[in-house]
């Protein structure tokens, strides 16, 4: 067979490998991409690692976390003086708030059992339908005509629930009845969350003190934090005590730039704080929190905290009453017992659904678990035992409705009760969850993707079947 | 349905990794011993390529087909079984129609290239049924090094799509364009 009769082969075999390269080397571009008209921003990396130790004595129990931060976010929200006016910033939006404006956190829900699915399948069992910042989140109007969640509860968007406080659990405005409610908390369904914050609690010491059932509320009592705004003068209501920190008001420049200092003096709260003074000479730029910080009470005001960055690291340390006494909002430990925990992180002035999450860890008091939470002697742990390393990811928008519709191939395999860990990794759902984010527009791709392929195939076959004939 | 497709895909797994193994070897040597070997080719491409089909078939039918499109290792697995076996069809029936000439001096390049993307996509898709089953493999490490995470759904830019579809239209008129005369 001479050269040239082959000269048709060869060619048609070069731009069918120049064809597939250049579908191979494209693959996965062109879709993912920051859309916050959507509510969509993806962060990178999409995973971050979390160590994690614990202790216990008679009375409490440790929690200690550790994660990468390149640089603390120590304020959630401010107020700057501009133009003789106050103007906020640091509201959310989708990824990195503008500014670096909006507090570094670690949460943690914990379960004892009572919330079966939780320990096979951690933080997704509460995310319902309608959330809030998903693209599909339901409207504040609609939530705050909702005569339970809007009229009795006073929310205006839709926050993480469990799916047992909703008849149809793929439908957030059906919230099972007050009795059916209260019947549930009893029995123990909820979850409790940990939820520290940079801000709002974190300097002076304490840990939001949360649950989640049919919304993510607080414990009952008082939160560690209230708003420093004087609606009806727009203006700040607090400003701080110069005879203490030695000024009125912060630089925006170093708010900005993340060097303040990661002392008491910072923040707004009770040892730093006088009542606001309309008649100071105010400087363009001076800035204040918008959050002044105060002692929480009540059941809300169960969790101490300490926390600091350093080095590239947050390290936070949190501790309870083995039994606080608050068993409708509190899971209460034992010595001997094992429990279910999902941890999170927000970092680098995120907030909202923009955090890292772990897949559900189980600890054990003195007992084997992924997380065994050694006892010791005295008030404070002295901190030898191993951490636990913990893979968090991004989980983007994936809904417990739609792992357990026929969207999901899985579905049947929750019905069965098999563990998340047993078919995903976290790379893989953290994948997921930003392919969810796109979905249609990917399926509309990869569609073309193959259809392509197959054409290119297809015209091998037919360009090659032609030079072999007989 | 699940268990017969994977009973089911074994076969084409099997098969179309021989012939592989024969196309190579064949590419490679002039033997009579192993030219020898290309007198099965045919039955093992035939058998081969209707097992795949059967196989893609079943495996369509394990999930609804929302399910499928929903899930980026869902379609993942469509494209390459689809892509892999068109391949392989291709294959056989260039196999088949070109007869033992097909090893003649440069002749036999096109299907060796055509061989080892056939069977990089055979080993993809038998990948990515293992991840479905919950059992990764080590392989997707190589096809991470290659720029793809199989985590992610193949799908690419719009621009080498618009590219491959003129190289499929180029590849067709350059077959029309063939003047080699049948033998008599």
């Amino acid at each position: 067979m001479s050269k040239s009769s082959q000269a048709g082969p060869m060619l048609s075999i070069g731009l069918f490998v120049v064809a597939l390269g250049a579908i191979w080397v494209t693959n996965g571009q062109g879709i993912v991409r920051e859309d916050h008209d959507r509510h969509i921003s993806i962060p990178d990396p999409l995973m971050v690692p979390l160590q994690v130790r614990a202790a216990f004595n008679d009375d409490r129990i440790f929690f200690q976390y550790r994660w990468p931060a390149d640089r603390p976010h120590l304020l959630h929200d401010v107020l700057r003086y501009e133009g003789g006016q106050w103007k906020r910033y640091g509201n959310a939006e989708p990824g990195s708030v503008t500014h670096g404006l909006h507090e570094d956190r670690v949460a943690m829900l914990v379960d004892d059992g009572s919330v079966p699915e939780f320990a096979k399948y951690g933080g997704y069992v509460s995310i319902g339908d309608g959330l809030a910042e998903l693209t599909t989140q339901a409207s504040s109007d609609e939530v705050e005509a909702h005569p339970y969640l809007g009229k009795e509860l006073g929310e205006d968007v839709v926050t993480k629930y469990l799916p047992e406080t909703r008849s149809d659990p793929g439908d957030w405005r059906t919230t099972v009845d007050g009795e059916r409610m209260a019947t549930l908390r009893r029995a123990g369904y909820f979850l409790d969350l940990w939820h520290w914050r940079a801000n709002r609690g974190g300097p002076i010491g304490v840990s939001d003190d949360q649950v989640v059932s049919a919304i993510r509320g607080g414990d009952e009592g008082r939160s560690a934090w209230s708003t420093n705004w004087d609606g009806d003068n727009k203006r700040p209501r607090w400003m701080y005590n110069p005879e203490v920190t030695g000024f009125n008001a912060l630089k925006w420049d170093e708010v900005v730039a993340g060097t303040l200092a990661q002392n008491s003096n910072t923040f707004l709260h009770p040892g730093t704080i006088v009542d606001f003074d309309p008649d100071h000479a105010w400087q363009e730029g001076d800035t204040l929190p918008r959050r002044a910080i105060r002692q929480p009470a009540g059941s809300r005001a169960d969790i101490a905290a300490e926390g600091a960055w350093a080095d590239g690291y947050w390290t936070v340390t949190l501790s309870r009453a083995l039994d606080t006494g608050n068993p409708l909002d509190d899971k209460i430990f034992h010595d001997g017992g094992v429990y279910s925990a999902a941890f999170a992180i927000h970092r680098h002035a995120t907030g909202g659904r923009w955090h890292y999450v772990s897949l559900p860890v189980s600890f054990g008091l003195d007992r084997d678990a992924d997380l065994r939470v050694a006892r010791f002697q005295g008030d404070r742990p002295v901190w030898g035992a191993d951490w636990k390393n913990v893979q968090l990811f991004y989980p983007g928008q994936v809904t417990w409705p739609q792992l357990n519709s026929e969207r999901h191939a899985g579905a049947e395999m929750i019905a069965r009760g098999v563990p998340v860990k047993r078919y995903h990794s976290e790379a893989q759902l953290a994948s997921y969850g930003v392919e969810m984010e796109f979905g249609s527009e990917i399926i509309s791709r990869w569609r073309l993707t193959l259809g392509a392929g197959l054409l290119l195939i297809a015209a091998l076959g037919f360009s090659l079947m032609r030079h072999a004939r007989k | 349905m699940a268990p017969y497709h994977h009973i089911m895909a074994h076969f084409p797994m099997g098969l179309l990794f021989v012939s592989f193994f024969i196309i190579v070897a064949c590419v490679f040597s002039n033997s009579d011993r192993v030219r020898s070997f290309d007198r099965v080719l045919p039955v093992l491409l035939v058998v081969g390529v209707l097992g795949g089909v059967a196989t893609f078939v079943t495996g369509l039918l394990i999930w609804p087909i929302e399910a499928v499109n929903q899930s980026p290792m869902g379609r993942n697995k469509v494209l390459f079984s689809a892509w892999s076996t068109a391949v392989w069809a291709v294959i056989a029936l260039v196999r088949i129609r070109g007869g033992a000439q097909v090893w003649d001096g440069s002749a036999r390049l096109p299907l060796l290239v055509l061989t080892l993307i056939g069977a990089l996509f055979l080993a993809t898709t038998g990948t990515i049924g293992g991840y479905l089953l919950g059992s990764p493999s080590d392989f997707s490490l190589g096809l991470k090094a290659l720029g793809w995470d199989v985590y992610r759904t193949f799908y690419s830019a719009t621009w080498a799509l618009g590219l491959t579809v003129v190289a499929a239209i180029l590849i067709a008129l350059l077959g029309l364009m063939d003047k080699r005369k049948p033998v008599a």
